[in-house]
């Protein structure tokens, strides 16, 4: 019993002296704490309840284990473990407890230390801010109060370079792993993932290093062919190069390693961030709480991130490898796996040097071919840009108005017969157009028929027509056909109109073309959409086929829109339907539709159905300049760009074209914009 | 502004007038629209020709049959497969209006609803992105699925057509900004977390412009032939979507067998697609009639 006695006092010496001296520490830390003085002074009565609590364990233990030594009788044993029972518990809380004094005894010591540096740090963010201010002549006193740790937000960069800086360790050491500031702050799933992920990315990036970017340079050195292999006697591919691969593969490395770094500077500012919300006395999330802030203030980014993806692979990485191509020489003769293609620079640009070359010297030098190409069909393409946009534009326009004016009976059933043109694909109706319109197509046929055949053929089906439906006979038109005789008689004025319609009708609309000079005299048809002038203007006519009925529905929404009290207004002030149109309605028109029209314009300028479809097969290219450059004088850019892949492979090109289009567009879009936003505020003055 | 005081004369002067304008009117109207339907009307008619080739002396067809759309719809040989051809564009126009769909209306949603950081920026990127010549994009797309194996499969056709499909989120964002923002105000107040809202509050109220991107997503692989042609590049007629198919039997060799097969399997094809088009255009109007109510 003495010896129980003794070792109880001894556990309780031992007890009190650590738990003591952790009490004298914690003590002088609160008398001494500046910043954290709250924290300091609940880790100590942390410290003193968790004496408490250790010395009543040690007891009730004790009481229990002599319990159950003297218990001879059941009760006396159950009463025993029931001590004991109460023991364990008490023990489990004092563990907890003994969790918690720890963790607020680091905090309190933590958050004193930076609370400190945060506080210097503050004072000397206010003095800068105080220069600065006083450099524009403000006073400091303007700014207001200012918490020790909050600073004016420095972009992502720089705010990254302060993290590491200004952090604790957990910080610091994130810049090399980028879970560790997680770790620090106990959100230890959130620190496994993001470990994960730098791993998972480093590793990527590494593969990409050594297996492709080390042949960037030189985009590959060992061209594909067979050798002979003594092992097995036989002639066997080489481990050759793929300059494609190496290229593709380097690009997406690139853009992996850029991916690591932009996630390096988000990681080290979301890790200081997270510092901060400690200094701050804020709740630090735990892993649940903070798969929520995904579903709520963070949404956006949960709802954003594979969109985003998507277009950065779909649309990003093929633009940017493209781009590359074009400073590569990646044409049929350098075509990848056989052969490989290399950097050439900017040789294949100088096309754009030779802008001016004439149509004789580009028919032998491929370069100046290439620059009088380009010369050609980007004035066309502007040209057919402007022509197509605007034509649709107002004619669609006057369409709307005038299926709007009241004066027309049924809007609704001629609406619809023209928006069944767009339902039909396009791709059919303009593969349609083009046979209609063929050289020895239907159309041709029509023109080349001579007018009196065609007015006796109508005629004839029209007798056919009254006689099959019973209003006429062949006696009744003979008969009504000597009346005329008799009443008119044999005038010469007559005669003279039968002579007349006699030479009319030998005639087709073919030869009316010709004597206008619209068609060359040798022709047998209207070469609609094989001579270069022809092709262009029945383009543009064709485009407002396919285009009006389009814009002819979004003006007539437009229209409907408008405030019907300005045009009243204007009727009122006397104003005619003419005037009101012009100086209401389409100023009107104009601002709502104007960055429509701007992204039509765009539109236009890649329009690559219209052309390619129409053109394709039919037309015929007489310029040899353009032949040689593989371009033809109909083309769009586009299109140009797209028959130089499929047809010759010449890719290298291909990706310049694209590049020039891009250019064209974005000047022209910058250049529009500021325009209509300039011009939106006079209006707005007015 | 007649006075009972007018005489007969004038009276009918001014209905001749009435008349004569209504007259002109009208026969204009009837001009413009012979001439906007000539080009379809003389497709039906072709697709119910005895003439297999295009026809080249008259407008009407000499004969009328249906054994185009019995060729096409029953006999299948190698040029033409129809059949397989509605199969292939159905499921990959399927697969697409649904991954289109979801991307648009994430975009939408995150773009109108939600204000954050890079907002602006990733506005202004996508305008500058759709400035790319689409062609340029699908060249280099097809060499990057080349090396990912994905060519000549209709899973590389789906990705390639709704990949970048979260670009074109203006319509809906329209849409999305007339939802009131009180609503949703309401709705987080009551504790609803934004994915709650999203799917809750916000896609109820947008069944218009939903239906709308449906079906403006499900028509991109019925009429398009340029990014299609060039993924599917098998040679294998069985692989291929309605537009390669129908574009495939106007070739210069094969025209003049094949040209009524092509007016009807347009035919086909338009049917479905104009009713499609119908009821896209009356969500839409809808759409924006109801959100300027809204105001």
């Amino acid at each position: 019993m003495g010896n129980n006695n003794e070792n109880l006092k001894e556990k309780e010496k031992e007890f009190i002296i650590k738990a003591d001296k952790r009490i004298k520490t914690l003590k002088a830390r609160a008398e001494s704490a500046k910043f954290a003085i709250k924290e300091a002074n609940e880790a100590l009565e942390l410290a003193i309840q968790y004496k408490e609590a250790g010395l009543n364990e040690i007891r009730l233990f004790d009481e229990a284990k002599k319990a159950l030594e003297s218990a001879d009788t059941p009760e006396a044993k159950l009463a025993a473990n029931a001590i004991m029972k109460e023991a364990k518990l008490v023990a489990k809380d004092r563990k907890q407890l003994n969790k918690k004094a720890k963790r607020a005894a680091s905090d309190a010591k933590y958050l004193e230390k930076y609370d400190a540096k945060h506080a210097r740090y503050a004072e000397r963010d206010k003095e800068k801010s105080a220069k600065k201010l006083a450099k524009s002549g403000k006073d400091i006193s303007e700014l207001g109060e200012r918490q020790v740790y909050v600073e004016k937000e420095p972009n992502i960069i720089h705010g990254a370079f302060r993290a590491i800086r200004r952090g604790d360790w957990g910080v610091r050491l994130s810049a090399v792993f980028m879970g560790a500031g997680y770790l620090f702050k106990r959100q230890y799933i959130k620190a496994l993932i993001v470990t994960g992920y730098q791993v998972a990315i480093i590793a990527f990036i590494i593969q990409g290093l050594t297996k492709h970017v080390v042949d960037f340079i030189t985009l590959g050195t060992v061209e594909m062919k067979y050798v002979f292999n003594p092992v097995t006697m036989k002639n066997e591919m080489n481990d050759f190069d793929n300059s494609f691969t190496i290229l593709l593969m380097s690009i997406i490395t690139f853009c992996a390693i850029a991916l690591y770094i932009f996630s390096w500077f988000m990681n080290m500012k979301s890790v200081y961030g997270l510092m901060k919300l400690k200094l701050g006395r804020k709740r630090i999330n735990n892993f649940k709480e903070d798969v929520n802030s995904y579903i709520n203030e963070k949404f956006h980014i949960t709802l954003l991130s594979l969109p985003v993806a998507g277009v950065v692979i779909f649309t990003v990485v093929p633009l940017i490898i493209l781009i590359a191509v074009a400073f590569t020489n990646y044409d049929q003769t350098h075509m990848p796996p056989t052969n490989l293609f290399d950097w050439v620079g900017f040789k294949n640009f100088e096309g754009l040097k030779n802008l001016f070359t004439s149509s004789t010297a580009a028919q032998t030098n491929l370069v100046g071919a290439f620059g009088y190409s380009f010369r050609k069909v980007l004035i066309w393409t502007l040209v057919w840009a402007f022509f197509a946009t605007f034509s649709n534009y107002f004619l669609g326009i006057m369409f709307a108005k005038f299926l709007l004016n009241k004066k027309t009976k049924c809007p609704k059933f001629w609406r619809t017969i023209f928006v069944v043109t767009i339902a039909v694909p396009q791709f059919v109706t303009l593969l349609i157009i083009r046979n209609f319109l063929a050289d020895q197509g239907i159309v041709n046929t029509i023109m080349a028929t001579d007018f009196g055949n065609i007015g006796m053929d109508l005629l004839g089906k029209f007798n056919q027509f009254t006689y099959d439906i019973g209003i006429m006979t062949p006696e009744n038109t003979a008969s009504i056909a000597k009346g005329i005789h008799d009443m008119v008689g044999d005038s010469d004025l007559l005669t003279w109109c039968a002579n007349g319609l006699c030479k009319l009708g030998e005639n087709s609309a073919l030869d009316v073309l010709k004597k206008c000079h619209l068609v060359k005299d040798y022709m047998g048809y209207v070469p609609f959409l094989s001579d270069p002038n022809w092709a262009k203007v029945m383009v543009i006519i064709i485009n407002i086929w396919v285009g009006v009925p389009y814009q002819m529905l979004i003006a007539t929404g437009v229209l409907l829109n408008i405030p019907a009290d300005m045009t009243e207004s204007a009727k009122i002030d006397g104003a005619n339907s003419w005037q009101s149109f012009w100086r209401i309605t389409m100023p009107y028109m104009f601002a709502v539709t104007g960055p429509t029209l701007i992204t039509d314009i765009v539109r236009n300028i890649n329009n690559f159905n219209v052309i390619f479809l129409l053109t394709q097969d039919v037309y015929y290219e007489t310029d040899q300049a353009l032949a040689f450059a593989k371009a033809k004088e109909i083309d769009l850019l586009v299109t140009w760009l797209f028959r130089l892949t499929q047809e010759s492979y010449n890719y290298k090109m291909a990706s310049v074209i694209g590049i020039i289009v891009f250019v064209v567009c974005a000047a022209f879009t910058l250049v529009a914009f500021r325009a209509l936003t300039r011009g939106d505020k006079e209006s707005e003055f007015q | 502004m007649s006075s009972s005081k007018m005489s007969k004369a004038e009276r009918m002067r001014i209905k001749l007038k009435k008349t004569l304008s209504f007259i002109l009117r009208h026969g204009f109207l009837t001009i413009m629209s012979i001439v906007w339907l000539v080009p379809i009307v003389w497709i039906v008619l072709t697709s119910f020709s005895t003439d297999k080739g295009v026809n080249i002396r008259t407008f009407f067809p000499k004969g009328y049959t249906l054994i185009n759309y019995k060729n096409l719809i029953i006999g299948s040989d190698t040029v033409s497969q129809f059949p397989n051809w509605f199969k292939n564009t159905f499921i990959v126009a399927v697969a697409t209006c649904v991954i289109s769909t979801i991307f648009v209306l994430m975009v939408a949603y995150a773009m109108s609803c939600m204000r954050f950081k890079s907002r602006k920026l990733l506005m202004n990127l996508s305008v500058t992105i759709n400035l790319f010549p689409g062609v340029l994009a699908m060249i280099a797309v097809y060499f990057v699925l080349k090396n990912a194996g994905l060519t000549n499969s209709h899973l590389g056709l789906v990705l390639v057509y709704s990949g970048s499909a979260g670009l074109g989120y203006l319509i809906a964002k329209g849409f999305f900004d007339t939802v009131p923002a009180t609503l949703r105000e309401a709705a987080r107040i009551d504790g609803a977390s934004e994915l709650r809202i999203f799917f809750q509050v916000v896609i109820p109220m947008s069944k218009p412009i939903i239906v709308y991107t449906i079906i403006s997503s499900f028509l991109v692989p019925w009429t398009d032939f340029v990014y299609a042609k060039l993924i599917l590049n098998s040679g294998l007629a069985k692989d291929w979507t309605v537009a390669i198919g129908l574009y495939g039997m106007l070739e210069k060799s094969l025209i003049n067998d094949y040209f009524a097969q092509f007016c009807a399997g347009g035919v086909l094809v338009s049917i479905p697609i104009s009713i499609l088009f119908i009821i896209m255009q009356k969500f839409y109007v809808e759409g924006i009639t109801n959100g300027a109510v809204k105001g």
